[in-house]
């Protein structure tokens, strides 16, 4: 048949990128699995197992790779308040790309991160803020690395540290930052407020999380259950339950909802 | 271009071969030269239309497609249309009549004729080679056919069956704009639902923004609130937005490299670069006009923050009109966004931060036409939260500055209302004047007049309510307050001593109106009220029992079964009263005044020396509440109980007095009629034991027994298991007793669990004495303060005052401290030891300020505390030190040597550290003065006269 030609603004489908390759210093393509990691070397068994191709790791200045799989698989499961498992999952990958973790097409931030707040999650706090501190170090995204530092503020609220945490907020804060640096931020300074009693405070700092960064989902969990309650310590119990049903509903199978099940059901019992 | 010799030979008349034009349209088209291929095509299909048999291996359906595809290619787009429909006449399925179907759609689609284009792509559905693009192209066509209803078929199976990438996302906006314009709102929600799941693979994120707001703009009119939030939520706001979009225009960019630098020439590749290039610079131009719209988040922020507040979320609301106002003064949202703001905090019942709002709307923009309505939802709030004050206030400015609003007769009746609720009659009656004035014939008018009057009435105008009632009944015969106004106009009447008058008027009232009547209660009363003053005491006793038998108000419930127990005691009839409280707590088995019932059941029978039965019958209700601290009336029973359990037995007939109860034989009485096996393991039944023992005791003068036994309740019990009396009262022993921790307690469950109490100024003096003895003195002036504020100080106001006076004196506040120590010492029902410390402390405050006037004031204060109040050592004694010293200062030496030597001779005053250092200052006296004859007596200097006297 006859290729077709191009004929009107069309919203033809583009192949996703499936390739997994590495691009070297002078243009050259090298496909994975043809070569491997090998030490400092990428590595190409040569046909008949005649002999090894050798190149050098910092010869390669880009990776054309998809997102594995087991990002958004470890996500899922720290949102559900996994974290054992998800980190687990997450640290092959951050060892994988580890050579790489500059380089752009790299997945190494990603699952740095991923693993860095599982390390928060299991209160492994002198693993978790080397990871944070090392991500601060490598990282060359800038959201990565101000989030690194946001669970570093948190480490130091876990601690009871306030005065360093917000010191440390604040600084975080008075650079650029992206919506989700603003929510983590709220979300912390939700937290500190609440462990002072100063419960209509912490209900306006949890709650603008969904009132300005919806997107931001793997933190609207416990944004909503802190600003839940923060309601109930106020006193605003009505609306502390419409928050605890938005948690369930929205979010059913985070740790969160489950917390927030079995506050509800006390509160219905008062 | 050479023509191909057998089209030249006209190969159709020469007859030349089937094959042999076939294979010379072969080599024409591997030649490119397809117009001389078509040609020899055209013979061949005019043969086998006249019925020539093709050669083997080939048939008609394969030449026939060759055609189309070569027609296509030379865009003689009326060949293929017409080739096409002679193969798809004849063929429909199959993988040729596919190709036929795809040129055909595309040259129909070429010559612009695209809802005839639409059912050709529709038909691909079907083919496994084409039918993922035949979508696409179904869809495009649809839409430029305006024909949504197809593209919107043709969207929901691209986004059903292809993976999840840019396209799809991209598909994902264009069905969403389309259920727009089709007014699909939930299919455009459930639409964006998707796509708020998966937004990391959209590209155009301001299109998105834009499809957002428009969903969110007609689910808000369709007052879809929580649609409309979620529609809004996926706005994002402008910094974000541009972050995003750059992110992702950036994404775009790497994308279309990518393409190129393969360099495959595909048309799939060639169609992705288009469409990339073509949406980068669609998002590019987007952008730059969203980053020249400074307040472009001000309109989102007023959106979202609308849309929480009608679905309920005052407090998210509260958060975003907060930022929209700090951070868009300016912006054309921000009236709207100042009056919800009001409403948002009003919801949230955070009055002071919703009054600093209203005040910083007022001050933004004054003559907003949105005030009057915030003003008015502002002092409802108020009103509704019992900040009265907070709601005048507003009220006032709302009617002083928005005359003119149409709210103005709404919020003139409320302040009117309020007034009246204040006990603020006399604004009540001006501001209904004004009303009345201003509005003769208002939808509140009516409401306004019947206020007048009655602010009248209760200020003891009653003529003047009187003359004012006639005039509302004139003229608002049918109005709603007729019933109530007639009841009025009566007790009116009966105030004005015309009881005659009143009779008949109630009487016609309780004619006119039915028997189950909201008010005929309280007319019954008024009547037995008429009677009383009629001195028809029978009458009224009727007139209160029938109106006993309604249902009243607890405060005229408890009135009227006063008044009745009064008239029948004045008759000596205590059995009618004793029946009387028996029945009501028979009927009334779970009314709070049951217990009151006990009591006076228990007192008339006393009266009429039935003692034992008295006992039987208040332990039968006492028992049901004995176990429940939360009936603080129990202790009045037990206050009863204990006085007929300690009284002396009266002379018998024989003229010998039985002996009185031993405390072995009150203790097994009290065990008899107040425990039982279900209460006898009750800490509060316990503790109402001994407090029953220690009322015995005490009112056999027994005071020492009777502390020891309250004691025992505080150590023993735990505040939770005593009520409010108990906790006050123990607490107060506990306090004397030194242990402040225990006293403590008691009065903290006091003041939290049984606020309301009529003992919680117990708890408030106590707790204010403990944060004055530990030198909390602003602590200390709260408790103090609370005690006469929040619980009216029905038994502590002495304490309160004198411990208010006090604490001010510590911290400085000497005017306010003198004000009140006078006030405590001219109050002639407080003579005693707080009148003896006040005149003390007058004093005081003159030593301190130290100047001669001062000096000699302060001793005239100084010594009328030791003439006058001789019972009083701790002040007398510091009154003695305090004189001497005062006349040292005054250089009087010999008159602070007899000063000293007079409180030497005073033996009571010995323990006291006062009167160590007084002796101290007389030694140093006596060595230094010369001898001489005994000084005549020092005249003490005047004292104002209103300020108490001797005992």
């Amino acid at each position: 048949m006859i290729p077709i030609r191009y004929i009107f603004v069309a919203l033809l489908l583009v192949s996703p990128l499936s390739a997994q390759r590495y691009q070297l210093k002078d243009g050259k393509i090298l496909k994975h699995p043809e070569v491997i990691v090998k030490g400092e070397f990428l590595v190409r068994s040569l046909s008949g197992g005649v002999g090894e191709q050798k190149t050098p790791l910092a010869n390669v200045v880009r990776l054309d790779w998809p997102q594995p799989a087991e990002i958004a698989e470890a996500r899922v499961l720290l949102a559900a308040g996994s974290a054992a498992e998800a980190e687990t999952k997450i640290t092959p990958i951050y060892k994988q790309f580890a050579p790489f973790s500059t380089l752009p097409g790299s997945w190494w931030s990603d699952a740095a991160l991923i693993r860095a707040r599982a390390l928060v999650s299991l209160n492994n706090n002198a693993a978790a803020e080397a990871a944070a501190q090392e991500i601060i170090a490598t990282s060359t995204v800038e959201d990565t690395k101000q989030s690194a530092r946001m669970l570093i503020v948190k480490l130091l609220v876990g601690l009871d540290k306030k005065e360093e945490a917000e010191t440390m907020i604040t600084e975080i804060m008075s650079n650029v930052f992206s919506d989700s640096i603003a929510a983590e931020a709220a979300v912390l300074r939700g937290a500190m407020a609440f462990s002072q009693k100063a419960f209509e405070k912490s209900v306006e700092l949890y709650l603008q999380v969904p009132a300005f960064y919806s997107d931001e989902k793997e933190l609207m969990p416990a944004a909503l259950l802190g600003g839940a309650r923060a309601l109930r310590g106020y006193g605003d119990v009505k609306r502390a339950e419409r928050i605890y049903l938005e948690l369930i509903e929205g979010y059913p199978d985070s740790g969160e909802a489950s917390s927030a099940r079995t506050e509800l059901t006390e509160l219905s019992a008062h | 271009m050479a023509a191909s010799p057998l089209a030249s030979l006209h190969a159709q008349e020469v007859l030349v071969p089937m094959p042999q034009i076939l294979s010379e349209a072969s080599t024409l088209i591997k030649a490119k030269k397809l117009s001389d291929a078509v040609v020899l095509l055209e013979v061949v299909m005019t043969r086998m239309a006249g019925g020539e048999v093709p050669p083997a291996g080939v048939n008609r359906d394969q030449i026939e497609s060759l055609a189309v595809s070569i027609y296509f290619e030379l865009k003689d787009y009326m060949n293929v249309e017409k080739v096409a429909a002679s193969f798809l006449k004849r063929t429909k399925t199959g993988a040729l009549s596919g190709d036929v179907r795809f040129n055909l759609g595309l040259s129909l689609a070429l010559q612009g004729r695209f809802s005839d284009a639409v059912p050709v792509f529709k038909a691909l559905d079907d083919s496994k080679v084409y039918r993922n693009r035949a979508r696409v192209y179904w869809a495009r066509a649809a839409q430029q056919a305006d024909m949504p209803a197809e593209a919107i078929e043709a969207l929901t199976k691209i986004l059903a069956d292809s993976p999840r990438d840019a396209e799809w996302a991209n598909s994902a906006i264009t069905l969403i704009s389309l259920h727009l314009k089709q007014k699909n709102l939930e299919a455009a929600s459930k639409g964006l639902k998707l796509l708020r799941g998966n937004l990391e693979m959209v590209d155009n994120v301001a299109g998105l923004n834009l499809l957002s707001l428009q969903l969110g703009d007609l689910l808000l009119g369709a007052e879809d609130y929580t649609g409309a939030l979620m529609a809004y939520r996926t706005v994002l706001p402008r910094a974000e937005l541009i972050r995003k979009q750059t992110l992702r225009t950036d994404r775009m960019k790497e994308r279309v490299a990518k393409l190129k630098q393969a360099n495959r020439n595909s048309m799939d590749d060639l169609d992705a670069i288009k469409n990339n290039e073509d949406r980068i610079k669609a998002t590019e131009l987007a952008l730059s006009q969203i980053a020249l719209r400074n307040d472009y988040d001000a309109t989102l922020f007023y959106r979202l923050g609308h849309t929480y507040l009608l679905r309920g979320g005052p407090w998210e609301a509260a958060i975003i009109f907060q930022r929209l106002l700090t951070e868009y003064p300016g912006a054309i949202e921000r009236e709207q966004g100042h009056a919800e703001l009001v409403r948002a905090y009003a919801d949230t019942l955070r009055l002071d931060k919703m009054k600093a709002a209203l005040n910083e709307f007022m001050r933004a923009t004054p003559t907003s036409p949105l005030l009057p309505q915030t003003i008015y939802i502002a002092a409802q709030a108020a009103f509704d939260n019992e900040r009265r004050d907070m709601q005048m206030e507003f009220l006032d400015v709302a009617i002083k500055n928005f005359p003119d609003s149409e709210l103005d007769e709404h919020m003139r009746i409320m302040q009117t209302n309020g007034h009246f609720t204040a006990g603020d009659y006399e604004k009540a009656r001006s501001t209904a004047g004004d009303h009345v004035q201003k509005y003769p014939k208002g939808l509140f008018t009516p409401d306004a007049f019947y206020l007048r009057a009655m602010a009248a009435l209760v200020l003891g105008e009653t003529q003047i309510a009187i003359n004012e009632i006639d005039a509302y009944l004139e003229r608002y015969p049918d109005g709603r307050f007729v019933p109530d106004a007639r009841f009025r106009l009566a007790a009116g009447y009966y105030a004005m001593e015309q009881h005659e008058k009143a009779k008949i008027l109630l009487a016609t009232w309780l004619l006119d109106y039915p028997e189950d009547h909201a008010q005929r209660g309280e007319v019954l009363s008024t009547q037995g009220d008429v009677f009383v003053a009629l001195d028809k005491i029978d009458d009224a006793i009727k007139s209160y029992r029938a109106a006993l038998k309604l249902q009243l108000p607890d405060e005229l419930l408890g009135y009227v079964l006063d008044e009745v127990t009064k008239h029948y005691q004045a008759k000596n009839d205590f059995g009618s009263a004793a029946t009387m409280w028996e029945e009501f707590a028979r009927d009334n088995p779970d009314h709070p005044f049951v217990i009151n019932a006990a009591f006076w059941v228990g007192k008339l029978l006393s009266r009429e020396g039935k003692y034992d039965e008295a006992l039987v019958k208040m332990g039968e209700i006492a028992r049901r509440y004995v176990a429940d601290p939360a009936r603080d009336s129990v202790e009045q029973l037990l206050t009863q109980m204990s006085a007929i359990l300690a009284r002396n037995p009266k002379m018998g007939a024989d003229g010998v007095r039985p002996p009185a109860l031993t405390d072995e034989e009150v203790l097994a009485q009290i065990n008899k009629e107040l425990v039982t096996d279900l209460n006898k393991e009750s800490p509060t039944v316990k503790a109402r034991v001994l407090f029953i023992e220690a009322e015995v005791a005490s009112l056999r003068k027994n005071t020492a027994k009777a502390e020891q036994l309250m004691s025992r309740i505080g150590t023993e019990f735990a505040p939770a298991a005593l009520s409010a009396g108990l906790l006050g009262g123990v607490g107060d022993r506990l306090f004397a007793d030194g242990k402040h921790e225990l006293a403590k307690a008691c009065y903290n469950q006091l003041v939290s669990v049984y606020p309301k109490s009529n003992y919680a100024d117990f708890g408030y003096v106590g707790l204010g004495e403990l944060a004055y003895n530990a030198g909390d003195y602003a602590a200390a002036l709260t408790h103090f303060t609370n005690a006469i504020e929040r619980a009216g100080a029905r038994y502590k106001l002495q304490e309160a005052t004198v411990g208010q006076a006090k604490t001010h004196l510590v911290l400085g506040h000497v005017d306010k401290a003198k004000e009140l120590f006078e006030q405590i010492a001219s109050n002639r029902a407080w003579r005693g030891t707080a009148t003896a410390q006040s005149i003390y402390s007058l004093g005081e405050i003159l030593f301190k300020r130290g100047g001669p006037e001062d000096l000699a004031q302060a001793q005239a204060y100084f010594q009328r505390v030791f003439i006058s109040y001789k019972k009083f050592s701790p002040w007398v004694v510091k009154a003695y030190l305090r004189s001497g010293q005062t006349f040292e200062k005054l250089g009087q030496l010999r008159e602070a040597y007899n000063t000293y030597n007079e409180m030497k001779q005073k033996k009571s005053l010995v323990d006291f550290p006062e009167y160590k250092t007084g002796l101290d200052r007389l030694d140093i006296l006596e060595k230094t003065l010369p001898p001489e004859p005994p000084p005549a007596p020092v005249p003490a200097a005047p004292v104002a006269s209103n300020q108490g006297g001797a005992l």
